[in-house]
């Protein structure tokens, strides 16, 4: 396809497609470094507090949490929602920017979807864990209730959320399969050792690369993303749900979904940020993820935390405006109240930390741009807390009005999912390639490439 | 792999008198529809009639050129090429601002005791209203109107004026792509102006219609009906152009792509569509569930007059696209995409009027002579300023950095 | 009978393997299929593969989960025990269902839309694949030309070079290899 000489390039220097495969395959095919111990080792230590706090509030019972009678959910889903918020940046990059023919989606599409398929994992742990006797989990399917006569309540978005967080997980799960299997099979044909043949040849399905499994291919990645796009709104839309049909003040907007789905994308592309400064800094993929693509990515932070803000004030403005009182006290609470420094970390770390992104320098500075990357983080997780545990503090009723602290268990247990989501992550890099092959050579300009160099100007000389 | 050197030739757009005489007689049909409409109505209901689809005809054709504008400010900050040779028509389109502006003050001005019943609060009966009343107040609702349309019209001069200037540099690269990056600036201070201002701007014009109800989704529904209404319009325009010949390096590619455009945000605004509603049947307070009981649907009342527009609204805006759209052929026919323009944009007239007349003509507000008409006779000013603005300037921009990716542009698959 | 031998010719460069298709093409030679690092757009008209009907698959696979939603829902919450919830009795079809009847819609029409891709092309798990060169799924594209049903292959061959090809290779797989067509 042809391409305006004005767009940034997304790929620095001259590269064969040869050294593409070379490049991004090296981490798998060397032994793992000292960084990559280190980090993974770091993980498991905190994957093993996960499985201790989970072990330890199971044995014990939610009596070790900080939930009370008023607010009865508060650390846990906060920590839901972080991560499935987490998750969404994965598939907006592997299927909104496909539609939407983003080119600088190619070289980090592969790891953000990795990183969408653990942070669902980590986020599943939170409501299934709340729900005390985790072994009575299958409740929540659609099956006769304790094998009696009544079914689940669908009309509870509790169940909706069972139904939208496990297709998300399925589909997002199935789609980066479908991504990998072409790049599977590069690192198949390159392997050495029996063992990694063998492992690779399971993986790849017998891809060969066929024209006919392309053109296959290609259209169902396209449906893929055409459906994941709707999906991955249903579902922050669908958590959205779980609080804005209740009529607790401060939930019941109706602009939460949108506005959700905003702060998810917004916070995901933190958390991609954070991975990929670090990731290419480690990995030496400087060239494949340039400076180009951190500038892009600054973007959407900016412009998805200014759409946040907007959602800010607006429900501020129409809490005013409704003229029902609860409505303004829950917002008036959310200021000046007793959680009044969480509300300010959020509005501070969302909407006003993101507008340094107007300055291209700082689009352009990594040490910076991860710094930032970590406020977007930190901010996300507030605005999840200010809304749950602010309006549900004080309710109704006067005289239940209460405070909600987390206890030393909460707090291992969320650590601790960032234990699995960096263990995962780190066996990730090692196993699969971190970028997606085929699709980098795919849209390799011309002029960088070795080959049609070579071919042009033969034929240049041939004209003359 | 490879691609073939496609000509880019300079166009210009001939408004043939034959055109406007046919729109001059669809003005008079316009006209004479509320003519007919008006003969025999009690005169009361009249007045309300009048105002409200005086009010449905200015703010759609507002949304329109605005529409245009926002346009043209995301192609540029989202570096689109698949658009940019046909970037005069959204043009084209948001030139009619500054008479939407004033149409839309003079009836403010005039209008707003007939059709904004906050405004007849003066002896504060009404305590809720009484609470609204810095924001609801006539000074604050003209006076920031009065400046929207000013920072809006700012901004449409400068992106126009670059845009014309990108003409005389075609072959300068550099001086060309010196404008490309300057029309981007402005399209982002441009958009920020928007996303602050167009919520207000739902707010006041059309949620306070029914000033006790509210709703936080309600801005941003409003932005999809513009989304989808402006790039329906753009690509009516371009088909008709394309018909009389003009727009020789657009294709069936681009159309397609406008077809995805149209498809997706049809699905976009059933989002929102479905997200209000939902969420107010859900949780089923009165305040809220008001607006819905008003239109004939809820959960305690069935089979009010406007019950079977509210449902036939879903299915022209999102079961009819959603349908049509999904074929690759019929994005790549024009004559399936003409009807399916139609079809939307009428669902959208659709949808603004229930979002109008049960808050200001009431449960008896009928679909007659005069919401048609009226709407024609504001349609008419509209499509004219855009087709004598498209014959103004040249019609290809041809200096434009994307428009020779304009040219190949394909759509591979699906 | 599935053909078992094989021209191929072996590029590095997608633009001369396209080209050298056109001319294949254009000289009446059927090409078999092309084994490519990555798709190369273009290459498939050359080489006449028919427009896939996943799409319209796809469409029905979706619209079977909506169903299947909607009728598990009317069943369990209407049907089989109706329910009342918040003064909301359900009917047949009630808004609260649109979440669950969406969610279904994209996991049935993203599973078996995969599952039928891997089932049309032949990809199973396990699968040990037949290849030309060990570097066709890095950086060289391959022409395959089943060599049985063409007689002229000195004159295939001399196209072949003559379009670029770095070489051209006679290639014979068992009767059970995995190429489709």
């Amino acid at each position: 396809m042809f391409e305006a000489p004005i767009r940034e390039r997304w790929i620095t220097g001259d590269k064969s497609y040869g050294q593409i495969s070379d490049d991004i395959c090296r981490p798998i095919e060397n032994p793992p470094t000292k960084a990559w111990w280190g980090g993974f080792t770091l993980s498991f230590i905190f994957f093993c507090a996960l499985v201790f706090g989970l072990t330890y509030s199971v044995w014990n019972g939610l009596g070790t949490w900080g939930i009370n009678k008023t607010v009865g959910w508060a650390w846990d889903i906060t920590n839901f929602v972080f991560w499935i918020g987490i998750g969404h940046a994965g598939t907006l990059i592997s299927a909104i920017l496909l539609l939407f023919r983003q080119k600088w989606r190619m070289s980090i599409n592969r790891s953000a979807e990795a990183m969408t398929i653990f942070a669902v994992m980590c986020a599943g742990v939170f409501p299934i864990f709340h729900m005390g006797r985790v072994w009575n989990g299958f409740w929540c399917l659609p099956l006769p209730n304790n094998f009696g006569s009544i079914w689940v309540n669908f009309s509870s978005p509790l169940l909706w959320d069972v139904f939208a967080i496990s297709t998300y997980f399925t589909v997002s799960l199935f789609f980066w399969y479908m991504g990998l299997i072409p790049d599977i099979a590069t690192v198949r044909d390159r392997a050495k050792t029996k063992m990694t043949k063998f492992f690779y040849n399971l993986l790849s399905m017998g891809w060969n690369g066929s024209m006919r499994t392309w053109m296959r291919y290609e259209i169902v990645c396209l449906i893929l993303a055409g459906i994941s796009t709707p999906l991955v709104l249903s579902v922050h839309t669908i958590v959205s749900f779980d609080f804005a049909t209740s009529i607790v003040p401060g939930w019941h907007t109706t602009i939460f979904p949108p506005y959700f789905v905003a702060g998810a994308i917004f916070s995901g592309f933190g958390m991609v940020l954070t991975l990929l400064v670090i990731a290419r800094k480690v990995m030496k993929y400087e060239d494949y993820i340039t400076i180009n693509h951190l500038d892009a990515m600054c973007k959407v932070v900016m412009l998805t935390g200014t759409i946040v803000g907007c959602a800010y004030i607006t429900e501020f403005f129409i809490a005013w405006y409704s003229g029902v009182e609860y409505e303004q006290y829950a917002f008036i609470n959310r200021a000046t109240g007793p959680y009044w420094w969480a509300y300010w970390t959020m509005m501070s770390c969302n909407l006003l930390a993101p507008q340094v992104f107007w300055f291209k320098k700082l689009r352009r500075h990594p040490n910076f741009i991860f710094f930032m990357s970590i406020i977007v983080n930190i901010g996300m997780w507030f605005e999840r807390f200010v809304i749950i545990v602010t309006s549900l503090h004080r309710d109704y009723l006067t005289s239940s009005w209460i405070m909600y602290y987390p206890t030393w268990v909460e707090v291992c247990i969320f650590l601790g999912t960032f234990g699995l989501f960096f263990t995962c992550y780190f066996v990730f890099c090692k196993l699969m390639p971190t970028i997606s092959i085929a699709e980098t050579k795919a849209i390799m300009p011309l002029d960088q490439l070795p080959i049609a160099k070579k071919r042009m100007a033969a034929e240049a000389a041939h004209a003359h | 792999m490879e691609h073939h050197h496609i000509e880019i030739k300079q166009e210009r757009f001939e408004f043939a008198a034959k055109t406007k005489r046919k729109l001059f007689m669809l003005l008079g049909i316009g006209l004479l529809l509320v003519i007919i409409g008006a003969i025999g109505e009690e005169s009361g209901m009249l007045t309300n009639r009048l105002w409200a689809s005086v009010l449905l005809g200015a703010y759609y054709t507002f949304l329109l050129a605005l529409g245009g504008a926002v346009f043209i400010g995301i192609a540029y900050l989202t570096n689109a090429g698949w658009n940019t040779g046909f970037k005069r028509v959204p043009e084209a389109m948001m030139q009619y601002m500054p008479i939407a502006g004033i149409i839309l003050l003079i009836i403010f001005l005039t209008g707003h005791g007939n059709l904004y019943e906050w405004t007849e609060n003066d002896a504060m009966e009404d305590p809720i209203l009484e609470g609204k009343s810095t924001f609801l107040n006539t000074t604050f609702f003209i006076g920031s109107s009065v400046i929207f349309f000013l920072a809006y019209y700012f901004f449409i001069r400068r992106l126009r004026a670059f845009s014309l200037k990108e003409d005389l540099l075609e072959g300068n690269d550099k001086a060309s792509a010196k404008i490309f990056h300057a029309c981007r600036r402005i399209s982002a201070g441009f958009i920020v102006v928007f996303g602050f201002t167009f919520p207000v701007i739902a707010w006041q014009w059309m949620m306070s219609l029914e000033p006790h109800w509210f709703s936080t989704i309600y801005s941003l529904y409003n932005f999809a009906i513009m989304w989808v209404c402006t790039a329906t319009t753009i690509a009516m325009f371009c088909l008709w152009l394309k018909s009389k010949g003009y727009l020789n390096n657009m294709n069936e590619n681009h159309f397609h792509d406008l077809g995805k455009f149209m498809f997706a945000f049809s699905i976009f605004w059933t989002y929102m569509w479905i997200s209000q509603y939902l969420l107010i049947w859900y949780a089923n307070i009165p305040e809220e569930s008001e607006y819905f009981t008003s239109r004939g649907v809820g959960t305690a009342i069935h089979g009010g007059r406007f019950e079977f527009q509210f449902w036939l609204n879903l299915i022209v805006n999102f079961a009819l696209p959603l349908l049509i759209f999904m074929s690759r052929s019929a994005k790549r026919n024009p004559r399936t995409m003409i009807v399916a323009c139609a079809i939307i944009l009428l669902g959208h007239w659709n949808d603004l009027y229930l979002m109008i007349m049960p808050g200001t003509v009431g449960q008896e507000a009928p679909v007659g002579f005069i919401e048609m008409g009226m709407t024609i006779v504001f349609f008419v000013p509209f499509i004219y300023t855009t087709l004598a603005s498209l014959a103004k300037h040249n019609l290809i921009p041809v200096g434009h950095p994307y428009m020779e990716e304009f040219a190949h542009h394909e759509v591979a698959v699906a | 009978m599935k053909p078992t031998k094989f021209i191929a010719g072996v590029f590095d460069d997608p633009v001369l393997i396209t080209r050298a298709a056109r001319k294949l093409r254009e000289s009446g030679v059927r090409v078999y299929d092309a084994y490519t690092p990555f798709s190369v757009h273009g290459l498939d008209k050359e080489i006449g593969i028919k427009h896939t009907r996943l799409g319209i698959a796809a469409f029905l696979f979706g619209c079977t989960g909506f169903c299947l939603a909607l009728w598990m829902q009317s069943y369990m919450s209407w049907s089989d025990w109706p329910m009342d919830v918040g003064g909301k009795p359900n009917t047949f079809v009630v808004p609260t269902y649109v979440p669950v009847c969406f969610e279904s819609t994209v996991l049935c029409t993203a599973l078996l839309t995969i599952f039928t891709f891997w089932i049309k092309s032949k990809m199973f798990h396990g699968v040990v694949p037949d290849l030309f060169d060990n570097r066709q799924t890095s950086d060289l594209f391959i022409l395959a030309i089943d060599s049985d049903s063409h007689k002229n292959h000195s004159a295939i061959e001399g196209l072949l070079k003559e379009q670029g090809a770095l070489e051209v290779r006679h290639k014979e797989f068992g009767k059970n290899h995995t190429l489709i067509q």
